[in-house]
């Protein structure tokens, strides 16, 4: 016979246990990421950056995710437009509910990622675009990026050039935000240091539609010592080709910005140019403990090696988990206050997320190119730690819209 | 002097390729008057079967490379007479505007076909043997590839011509041309006649892609890259006409190898600036003829009827469920609506111009753009708030379509849609470098 007490004990138990049967099922709730890149428009990079981070994202998850709930990744394709990009930032923000953005590849769509960030109070991460403007003339408050700017790899690169006799210098860079910022950041840091340094002749082919033969040509009639380039992928590989074979390159210093990455120099295969200084990873040399465990990671799981790409996208996220952990809560501001100063280890050793002007301090590594077995690899090279390559404090806060 | 002469070469070299991309687009629009946007889709699957052959046959020299490259070509000849017979056969009767979707379905599968056959990464193709070096003119080192391209576009254009001129196919083909409605009465078998000029058309494009392998690397854009270009030819050079597309693609050609030099920036426009250049001048472009017959009958449009006082309520009574919505619905619902009511206003702006108005515009976007521009160009240059930017922003776009329209109204049919297709291009070029002003390709953030 059920008395009124029992049944009272009863209820206030199922009660109980129920509360904290949700309460256990809210605490396993995922936190949502948004992740935008450019997928289709250059596979070569986005593909690998992709298996990156989800290999970062599955060992957070292996490791209990972060505030004891897994991170859920919801990863859209901007197809290479700016205007897709914002778009796809809005619907993952009011949609899908992601307590932040990261990614991006190009640097015109990060830039209009960035003013999305601002405008509608949602923390950053911009992996990979470049440009300086990122995080300056049009830096803001939510937006971080990890990838050395093309400040600091030009800067990088024209400590190399400075020791090279060279004295007319000609540039060749894609005509968009990346390529202009390339170019402005290398002429400003090489004169500097070489004031002799004469600029004759600048080319600007359009993006991936490239007139290889006459833009070498017109190249080779001014007559310059050294040459910068900024194009990449399908350009790269036109360049080199009808370069060559026009001899463009002999007796000429050539620096090249991105060139050392696997993404555009293993595609050269044999062709690869020679003793071009260059910025890229050269992943098969590195012997450092971190980093030996990341390929052997990446090649666990994807049977592949790394390129410049899995770097980028794991730092990405291994650095939004970080935030979030320093955080302590998926606050938006708190995500942001934690992002600045914020500190972490990585493959290729610690960065910092600066306070001044939210750039990471992840370097790159600088060598030269050469033919080993058939294919293109880096050697001579050293890893230029960011920090190292950044203005003063003062000219930063001059150059970044303090707000 | 040998700098001048070697751009000069370079400039041929880049009009061989064009030219036998775009007469393959001129001879298929010549007969069968489809516009086919598909065609930079056969000039990458040529490249990419080109560049499958030739790795396989890389012990066989010479013989491997060339084989390869013409086997690539033949097997895309072959893909075309599968379009044709599966999908345009169906629609020759339909209006243009359906023959070109139905052109860019095509695109969209061929795109995705390659990306699942060979991938998403730049393939870089092997080298010609043999022509795999550089020879001396006149002091500066010039590509013995490019020397075997200067000569392989006037062969082309020489088989082409005996084909046409001495062959009771190219007869047909040349009447056809001229007069369709003629020539399927005089009995020829009109099916067989357009799939083998399909076939033709293929092969050419198939040909131009594979003969690139030794100077481009080839990747999944090659389609979209090539295809404007190809049409800017034919265009300039006059529809149906194979003399003028390498008349246009040798003027293009050296424009570009020498335009680069004079004004660095002028890449991206030029060849659209030289088509609205001369379609000015020559209407019917520099070899063309004017269209001796009307193809079909024109699809009459009835004119636009005012409502009937039942469609006035319902109209009403929806704009009364749209005003309330906001207080209704999610937030990201509404985002959604708001798009769905811009494209559905640019519909019903490019149904007017098109249906009713009778004239095909390929540029109509750039009207779109324009207004965009006026409205945040008000905002961010002179401070204005939202409602004037509004009301400015058809005004601009207005203005920009009486210049263009001035233009563009002289033509007729296809050519009055490259004109507006060119103003476009050039619009959106200016756009894209005036840096200062709009932008750049960065546009106008923060609005």
């Amino acid at each position: 016979m059920l008395s009124r007490r029992t049944l009272l004990a009863f209820a206030g138990a199922a009660m109980a246990a129920s509360m904290l049967g949700a309460a256990g099922a809210r605490a396993a709730e995922p936190i949502k990421i948004g992740e935008i890149n450019s997928y289709t428009r250059l596979p070569a990079f986005t593909v690998p950056y992709r298996k990156g981070w989800q290999l970062a994202v599955a060992e957070i998850n292996a490791a209990g995710g972060v505030l004891g709930r897994p991170i859920e990744v919801v990863s859209r394709d901007d197809g290479g437009k700016p205007g897709n990009a914002v778009r796809l930032a809005d619907e993952l923000v009011r949609k899908e509910g992601v307590v932040m953005l990261a990614g991006t590849f190009f640097s015109h769509i990060g830039l209009a990622v960035t003013d999305f960030a601002r405008q509608n109070k949602v923390p950053f991460v911009a992996a990979e675009p470049l440009s300086d403007a990122l995080t300056w003339a049009k830096g803001n408050r939510y937006t971080f990026r990890l990838r050395p700017s093309t400040y600091m790899q030009a800067a990088m690169l024209a400590e190399e050039a400075a020791k090279l006799p060279a004295k007319r210098w000609a540039t060749l860079a894609p005509n968009y935000e990346y390529g202009k910022s390339a170019v402005a950041a290398f002429k400003k840091l090489l004169s500097a240091r070489r004031p002799d340094v004469v600029w004759v002749d600048e080319e600007w082919p359009p993006l991936f539609k490239m007139d290889a033969g006459a833009t070498v040509q017109a190249l080779a009639n001014a007559k310059p010592d050294g040459i910068f380039n900024v194009t990449f992928g399908g350009d790269l590989s036109k360049f080199v080709r009808e370069g060559k074979l026009r001899g463009l390159f002999e007796g000429r210093a050539v620096v090249s910005l991105l060139t050392g990455e696997p993404e555009y120099l293993d595609p050269l295969k044999g062709e690869a140019p020679e003793g071009w200084i260059v910025t890229g990873y050269p992943w098969y040399d590195i012997d450092t403990p971190a980093h030996k465990a990341f390929v052997a990671a990446y090649r666990a799981k994807y049977d592949d090696y790394p390129r410049t790409g899995s770097l980028v996208g794991y730092n990405t996220f291994k650095a939004i988990a970080a935030a979030l952990a320093r955080a302590g809560s998926t606050d938006r501001e708190k995500i942001v206050d934690a992002l600045e100063g914020l500190s972490l280890d990585t493959p290729v050793g610690p960065i910092t997320f600066r306070a001044i002007d939210h750039q990471s301090t992840m370097g790159a590594f600088v060598g030269r190119t050469a033919l080993k077995d058939g294919r293109g690899v880096m050697v001579d090279w050293r890893y230029a730690n960011g920090a190292d390559y950044l203005p003063s404090d003062a000219e930063v806060r001059k150059l970044r819209p303090q707000n | 002097m040998s700098f001048v002469v070697v751009q000069f070469l370079t400039g041929l070299a880049s009009a061989a390729s064009l030219f036998l991309v775009a007469c393959g687009l001129s001879i298929i629009f010549g007969v069968t008057r489809i516009v086919n946007f598909a065609h930079g889709s056969f000039y990458m699957l040529g490249a990419y079967v080109a560049l499958t052959l030739a790795e396989r046959f890389a012990h066989a020299g010479a013989f491997g490379f060339w084989g390869a490259v013409v086997l690539g070509a033949l097997a895309v000849g072959a893909f075309g007479v599968l379009v044709e017979v599966v999908v345009l056969r169906r629609i020759y009767r339909a209006p243009e505007l359906f023959q070109l979707l139905a052109t860019f379905g095509v695109v969209l599968v061929v795109q995705d076909a390659a990306l699942a056959i060979w991938g998403p990464e730049d393939l870089l193709g092997p080298r010609a043997p043999g022509l795999d070096g550089a020879i001396d003119i006149l002091g500066a080192p010039f590509p013995e590839y490019d020397l075997a391209l200067i000569v392989i576009g006037p062969v082309v254009l020489g088989v082409l011509w005996l084909l046409f001129h001495r062959t009771r196919w190219g007869i047909l083909v040349r009447a056809a041309t001229q007069d369709r409605e003629m020539v399927a009465a005089l009995g020829v078998n009109q099916r067989w006649l357009f799939t083998s000029v399909f076939f033709l058309g293929a092969f050419l494009a198939g040909l131009g892609g594979a003969v690139q392998l030794p100077r481009e690397s080839v990747s999944l854009l090659m389609d979209l890259n090539i295809i404007a270009e190809a049409f800017v030819v034919v265009v300039v050079g006059g529809m149906g006409s194979v003399a003028g597309a390498f008349l246009a693609a040798v003027l293009i050609g050296e424009l570009n190898a020498f335009g680069i030099l004079v004004f660095p920036d002028i890449t991206i426009v030029l060849m659209f600036l030289v088509m609205a250049v001369v379609l000015v001048a020559r209407p019917w472009g520099l070899l063309g003829r004017p269209e001796t017959a009307p193809p079909r009958a024109p699809t009459v449009e009835p004119p636009l009827e005012p409502a009937g006082p039942r469609a006035r309520y319902a109209v009403a009574a929806g704009f009364a469920v749209l005003l309330a919505l906001p207080w209704v619905v999610a937030d990201f619902t509404l985002v959604i609506l708001i798009e769905i009511f811009i494209f559905a206003l640019f519909a019903a702006s490019l149904h007017f111009i098109m249906g009713p108005g009778g004239m095909v515009s390929f540029g109509h976007a750039a009207y779109f753009g324009l207004g965009a521009y006026g409205a945040a160009m008000l905002v961010q240059h002179l401070g204005a708030g939202m409602e004037p930017a509004l009301a400015v922003a058809p005004v601009a776009a207005g203005a920009g379509a009486l210049l263009f329209g001035w233009f563009c109204v002289r033509l007729s049919g296809v050519y009055l849609a490259m004109l507006t297709l060119a103003f476009a291009q050039i619009a959106w070029s200016v756009a894209f470098q005036w840096y200062d002003v709009t932008g750049g390709d960065n546009g106008i953030l923060g609005v």
